[in-house]
């Protein structure tokens, strides 16, 4: 989750002492997880499943887990990493557990499109900013790819959001899933095109 | 590549897009975009999705977020997940109790003894 030059390996320190803390059932190391990597997990969570509700109860239950499975966590890979499996997989089971419905996501966006007419932040997708009608056309691009995000199976979800939502290294996206990189740039091959042609369709 | 081989050059689409492929597939699939139609609103259409898909926001968890899932945890856990605080974490409201206690005593005391014909104790 983002790298920067730490040539003292103090992130590593920290993190150690972090998880050695939880370990330790600490509340204060608990709220700091929390406050650390909930906009994170809240981000990945969201967009693979598309509905504020359901993104709400997973990313807490990605939470829970990790306070439930602190003793397992062995320390072979980056805490981000470990937070970052366990929501991918929250995500997939919970997908499969809703029978992959066409998730609300419209009138989500519906919702995202009031809020930002009325004076909140725009998104990237609205790049020259010179009226609501651009804020409204940036928000229809917005709904089009969560819909066609929604469209891919799982497997080939959790790749376009770790790699293209996300932005993590195919080496990231290797230790998060447990896949090989040719299997995951193969994959994420197959979602990206299909992305584009669902994209190239209805958005013209 | 020639006209044929629009397969080939889509496949090489999301290695392009990572600026993963080799110098020489580049070249040939740079030089296949440029002679084929097709592929270059293909890989135009490529890049428009890609950069959609990259450019939305990046959403952050609601307010509360974090306290519900430390409640959360308390309820799943019945209260028993915390480990229980130690002397140190206890020290600062039990000395405050203390101080207030011995405060409240010396008032009373101060109290009794200015009363006028208040019985000393030897
Ligand atoms: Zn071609």
């Amino acid at each position: 989750m983002g790298a920067s030059p730490d040539p003292l390996g103090m992130t590593m320190i920290r993190e150690r002492l972090l998880i050695r803390r939880l370990q330790q059932r600490e509340e204060r190391a608990f709220q700091e997880v929390v406050r650390l990597y909930q906009h994170k997990v809240w981000n990945l969570v969201f967009r693979m499943i598309g509905s504020r509700e359901e993104a709400e109860d997973i990313a807490q239950e990605v939470f829970v887990t990790v306070f439930k499975s602190i003793d397992g966590f062995r320390g072979d890979s980056k805490l981000s990493t470990w937070l970052y499996r366990i929501a991918a997989n929250h995500c997939k089971n919970r997908m499969k557990y809703l029978g992959r419905r066409s998730y609300k996501t419209t009138g989500e966006l519906d919702e995202a499109a009031e809020r930002e007419l009325q004076g909140a932040q725009p998104s990237a997708l609205t790049p020259h900013l010179d009226g609501p009608e651009k804020v409204l056309e940036g928000l229809q691009m917005e709904k089009l790819v969560q819909e066609a995000i929604a469209l891919l199976d799982e497997d080939h979800r959790v790749l376009v959001v770790l790699r293209d939502v996300e932005d993590l290294s195919y080496q990231e996206i290797t230790a998060i899933t447990g896949l090989a990189e040719g299997t995951v740039k193969s994959r994420l091959h197959r979602a990206r095109m299909a992305l584009k042609d669902y994209l190239a369709k209805r958005g013209g | 590549m020639s006209d044929v081989d629009h397969a080939q050059a889509s496949e090489l689409f999301s290695s392009y897009w990572d600026e993963d492929l080799g110098p020489d597939d580049t070249a040939r699939l740079e030089e296949h975009l440029r002679s084929c139609i097709v592929c270059r609103r293909e890989y135009a259409d490529f890049e428009k999705a890609l950069g959609a898909v990259g450019g939305l926001p990046h959403e952050i968890a609601p307010p509360g977020f974090a306290a519900g899932v430390v409640k959360r945890v308390h309820k799943r856990s019945r209260g028993r997940f915390f480990a229980t605080r130690g002397m140190l974490d206890r020290v600062p409201y039990e000395l405050f109790s203390l101080v207030m206690l011995g405060l409240i005593l010396a008032i009373y005391v101060i109290l009794q003894l200015s009363q006028p014909g208040h019985v000393k104790i030897p």
